[in-house]
């Protein structure tokens, strides 16, 4: 593989890590809105 | 406890303005650094991988520092905003240790020829990874609220103490990792794109954590008024 294989695969691990936990808390907070609502009501 | 969830928002606008504006420097930091940055002389273009690399080593000791000082606190004060903190904190940190883990091994393959090696510098942030693994797997095993939180502040002070090791391990011991960087051995052009991307990576945890606590509150107060209403207790204030 060239250094331009693995400079890719390197961005891609480190975007998909951020962008995963990013998704993954965005759901969280979701959740936790929609408990919050429920319980306000 | 109702008017406190209805005062407390779990994203509220301030947070969701500072997240874009996280993501709105992460994304000029990184197209910097790879603008700025001529090829190294014996790596060539890989040492763009330090860009992501560098910063998530050290943001994730920057986790784990928080995980250490709040399960202090937690065991000092009981207060589980703490608790709730911590678990936040190792939750991100436990990412950005996988993460950093991956590409160093991506960088290690074309540079060191392997993909693994069994490295001290390696071998003890692995350790680090599997033992915040091990505290976030603790959390989902203990249901009661108050051995959770005790336990939890136990295994991180604990597992914190891999952080120095980690860190001194390139002194202390003869590795192939090499020795951490100083301002004085690197050229200016990779001092700029390394320290931007240290900031955007710290802005990126600091906006996780925030976040994550936030939501960590709010689902506990929930639960705790549920468990009260299922037990017929008074309310109480469980935030």
């Amino acid at each position: 593989m060239s250094n331009w294989g693995y400079i890719g695969m390197a961005y891609g691990l480190a975007y998909i890590a951020l962008a995963g936990y990013a998704l993954y808390l965005r759901n969280v907070c979701k959740d936790a809105e929609h408990l919050s609502n429920e319980e306000v009501r | 406890m109702k008017t406190w969830l209805a005062n407390y928002p779990v994203r509220p606008r301030w947070l969701r303005i500072l997240g874009w504006s996280v993501f709105a420097f992460f994304v000029a930091t990184q197209a910097i650094a790879w603008k700025i940055s001529p090829p190294d002389r014996d790596m060539g273009h890989l040492e763009k991988i330090l860009y992501v690399h560098v910063p998530g080593a050290w943001v994730s000791f920057v986790a784990f520092t928080c995980v250490f000082v709040a399960s202090i606190m937690y065991l000092i004060t009981r207060d589980i905003k703490h608790d709730l903190f911590a678990a936040s904190a190792a939750e991100i940190g436990t990412v950005l240790t996988g993460m950093t883990l991956g590409l160093g091994s991506i960088w290690g393959r074309p540079t060191w020829g392997v993909w693994w090696t069994w490295d001290p510098r390696i071998l003890t942030y692995t350790v680090l990874l599997l033992i915040f693994i091990s505290y976030l797997a603790l959390r989902s095993f203990v249901d009661d609220e108050d051995r959770r939180a005790r336990w939890s502040a136990a295994v991180g002070i604990i597992g914190f103490l891999d952080v120095p090791i980690v860190y001194m391990s390139v002194k202390w011991w003869r590795t192939l990792h090499q020795m951490q960087s100083t301002p004085s051995t690197i050229a200016r052009e990779y001092i700029i794109g390394m320290d931007l991307n240290a900031f955007a990576f710290l802005f990126i945890f600091l906006y996780f954590v925030i976040a994550r606590y936030r939501a960590a509150r709010v689902m506990h107060a929930v639960e705790s008024r549920r468990e009260d209403a299922a037990l017929g207790v008074g309310e109480a204030m469980h935030v």
